[in-house]
């Protein structure tokens, strides 16, 4: 779950390499967004991710 | 500012970044200092922030890209803050062991201030560039091939550390939650 955003921007730094901008920004933008989501959880201890 | 000296300047930004992330590397494996839930967090808004530098080598230096890393360092000092909070009244304890005084999600809140800065400084420079370099974005041959090989390095180094990190995440916390206060790899013996 908290390892997905890595291999997501991975896959959009090979997507980059490639020549696709849109699904490289794609994939940043997701991932951004979960780890938005998983510092809500934490924030808000909805996921027992507090420390 | 010329363009290569922008490409050369977004190739050390990302080196620095990558820098970083070694460093967060070493602690843990030389030191066996697991990273947090939030630290953890931190390393992937480090991630964020490196994908637009990155992005600028691939396709050319461009303001789009920028803003990317401003986003991205933002949320990395807010994740930062929040531990600092968590941490600041007398009696709340620490975690991980200081490093030059300060513990590493304070170094990170500072970094990802450093970067917002270098971010303010590379976008000042960038209009300079904007009508003039135009006609070459996403073209390096242009480019001193020194720094064309400091950025292609660079690029590659960097998406490695992202790899790793999430190979790593991935053994420490398999495929749910991580643990408040990691002392073991969950996928490992």
């Amino acid at each position: 779950m908290m390892a997905l955003p890595f291999f997501t921007l991975f896959a959009g730094l090979v997507a980059a390499w490639f020549g696709h901008p849109r699904w490289a920004l794609g994939l940043w933008a997701g991932s951004l967004l979960w780890v938005f989501v998983l510092f809500l959880a934490h924030a808000t201890d909805r996921l027992s991710l507090q420390f | 500012m010329s363009r290569q000296n922008l490409v050369l300047l977004n190739a050390l930004g990302l080196v620095g970044i990558s820098g970083v992330l070694l460093l967060a590397f070493v602690d843990q494996l030389l030191f066996q200092e697991l990273p947090c839930p939030l630290c953890l967090l931190q390393r992937a808004a480090f991630v964020l922030a490196g994908f637009g530098l990155a992005m600028n080598l691939r396709f050319g230096p461009s303001t789009r890209h920028y803003a990317l890393v401003l986003v991205a360092a933002l949320m990395g000092m807010v994740v930062a803050g929040r531990q600092v909070l968590l941490h600041v009244t007398p009696g709340s304890g620490s975690f991980g062991a200081p490093f030059l005084g300060l513990h590493l999600y304070t170094w990170a809140f500072v970094l990802f201030g450093v970067t917002i800065l270098g971010i303010a400084l590379l976008l000042f420079l960038h209009r300079a560039c904007d009508e003039r370099c135009a006609e070459t974005v996403d073209d390096l041959s242009d480019l001193d091939h020194r720094v064309v090989w400091l950025a292609l390095g660079a690029f590659w180094v960097f998406a490695a550390l992202a790899l790793l990190n999430g190979v790593s995440t991935l053994l420490e916390c398999a495929l749910g939650l991580c643990a408040d206060n990691p002392v073991a790899y969950q996928l490992l013996p």
